[in-house]
């Protein structure tokens, strides 16, 4: 049983790593907005992981898009930042009766209301992490606010779509 | 002693966050020194693997306006065929015959598998290395106009410098008054560059052709750069503000042309003996 989650995990985690270094990284939008889906790998793993853990995979994560962008370091600290923020997110953002086991962080399960202020938090913490670190200097503050807040809807939007094409939620029967 | 271990534990998490990002911005902060560069780059063979595959994935949908581009450019390299050939045969009357004057440029054909047009410093990489013959220092330039410079070289791939990056100078000159500039990125719209240091007393007007200038190192004379979009002139500046629109579309970028420049040692070296500094 236990076996068979952790292949399902690893397979959506190559399917959402495949979609972004094949599509989603060649998809900037009006020079404006950067399409980062592969936050989702961190952003959607199940709620009970452990945080020393995920915080661990995001080092990984963060390093493998790192050479792939030839950008040392810039991936890496956005997503560790990304990391340490989802595990305090988590802890504030616990619903009335705590966390379910069947719950898993979609919109479906999870309901807008928590949904959306968890993704977009997240998203914007590690997007502007990333701009500021590739614009390295405070002068441009504006132009990094505003890539950082389109990159942030935009990466959600991606991230939805794909959610929905590769997990369609179940129907209540 | 116990009582340490207890509170480092019970932080765990944030001591890990701590130590991890200062990891990653010493990987930020060391990234200019030649192994960092050599090491975590895109043209080492993974990376540059699996950006062949997603080219290959992404290739198939333009292919319509690649073979438009691949048409217009046969026209135009058929046009000079024609002229280079007037000139050859002039050249034969003359008797005096330098035969690296008149094959200085070679030009390898390669391929964009990786481009980038929206951060503030953009890198390409080419799916052809050292075994093509590829130097680092080489320029490219692509079926429209100017692209960048070879950066770092492996046997199968290189990574170059776009035009659109920071650091990237280009000499170019306004062809109808013969005035030549800095070309320079803005930093924003990937259309758009700065042609620094043409003197005020000089009237560049918009609609007027940039190319490279005889004075670049690495890109032959005359090779399309754009047209001038605006000027201004301050008051108490010495230079015009000039806006050029970039010939090359870099956002859709595929075969481009590596030019080695048989001459450049050459060049360098005479330079180099006489004020002791190179480009």
């Amino acid at each position: 049983m236990i076996a068979r989650n952790v292949f399902q995990l690893v397979f959506k985690i190559l399917i959402y790593l495949g979609i972004y270094f094949l599509v989603a990284s060649r998809l900037p939008a009006f020079h404006m907005a950067l399409c980062l889906s592969y936050t989702a790998v961190i952003l959607l793993l199940p709620i009970g992981s452990n945080a020393v853990r995920t915080m661990i995979f995001a080092f990984a994560i963060g390093f493998l898009v790192d050479i792939f962008h030839s950008t040392p370091g810039i991936h890496t600290a956005a997503c560790v930042l990304m990391a340490f923020f989802r595990a305090n997110f988590l802890n504030w953002m616990v619903p009335a009766g705590g966390y379910e086991e069947y719950m898993t962080i979609s919109f479906p399960s999870m309901g807008l209301k928590w949904f959306v202020p968890y993704m977009l938090g997240l998203l914007f913490l590690h997007h502007f992490l990333y701009f500021l670190i590739d614009y390295s200097s405070f002068e441009q503050i504006g132009m990094v606010l505003l890539k950082t807040a389109l990159s942030s809807i935009f990466t959600f939007l991606a991230i939805v779509l794909i959610q929905f094409g590769i997990e369609p939620p179940k129907r209540a029967d | 002693m116990g009582s340490l271990f207890r509170f480092l534990y019970e932080y765990r998490l944030f001591f890990l966050f701590v130590l991890f990002e200062i990891i990653s911005f010493w990987m930020v902060i060391n990234k200019n020194t030649k192994q960092q560069i050599a090491f975590l780059n895109s043209s080492n063979e993974f990376t540059a693997g699996i950006m062949g595959v997603s080219d290959a994935v992404s290739g198939y949908f333009g292919l319509v306006q690649e073979n438009e581009k691949l048409a217009g450019e046969n026209a135009r390299l058929n046009a000079l065929l024609v002229k280079s050939q007037q000139t050859i045969q002039k050249m034969a009357m003359d008797s005096i015959k330098i035969p690296e004057m008149l094959d200085q440029y070679t030009f390898i054909v390669a391929k964009v598998i990786n481009n980038s047009v929206s951060r503030p410093n953009n890198y390409i990489t080419l799916n052809k290395g050292t075994l093509d013959g590829i130097k680092s220092g080489m320029g490219i330039i692509s079926p429209q106009g100017v692209v960048g410079r070879v950066m770092v070289c492996s046997d199968h791939f290189s990574t170059a410098t776009s035009l659109l990056h920071s650091k990237m100078l280009i000499s170019a000159e306004i062809s109808r008054i013969h005035s030549s500039g800095s070309l320079k990125w803005g930093g924003n719209d990937p259309d758009m560059a700065n042609l620094e240091f043409v003197a005020r007393h000089l009237k560049p007007k918009v609609g007027d052709t940039v190319r490279t200038s005889e004075f670049s190192n690495i890109l032959p004379e005359g090779i399309h750069v754009g047209v001038i979009k605006k000027i201004s002139l301050k008051d108490d500046a010495t230079f015009y503000n000039i806006e050029v629109d970039l010939a090359t579309d870099f956002s859709s970028l595929n075969f481009v042309y590596v030019i080695e420049n048989k001459l450049k040692a050459e060049k360098d070296t005479l330079q180099f003996h006489t004020t002791g500094q190179t480009e």
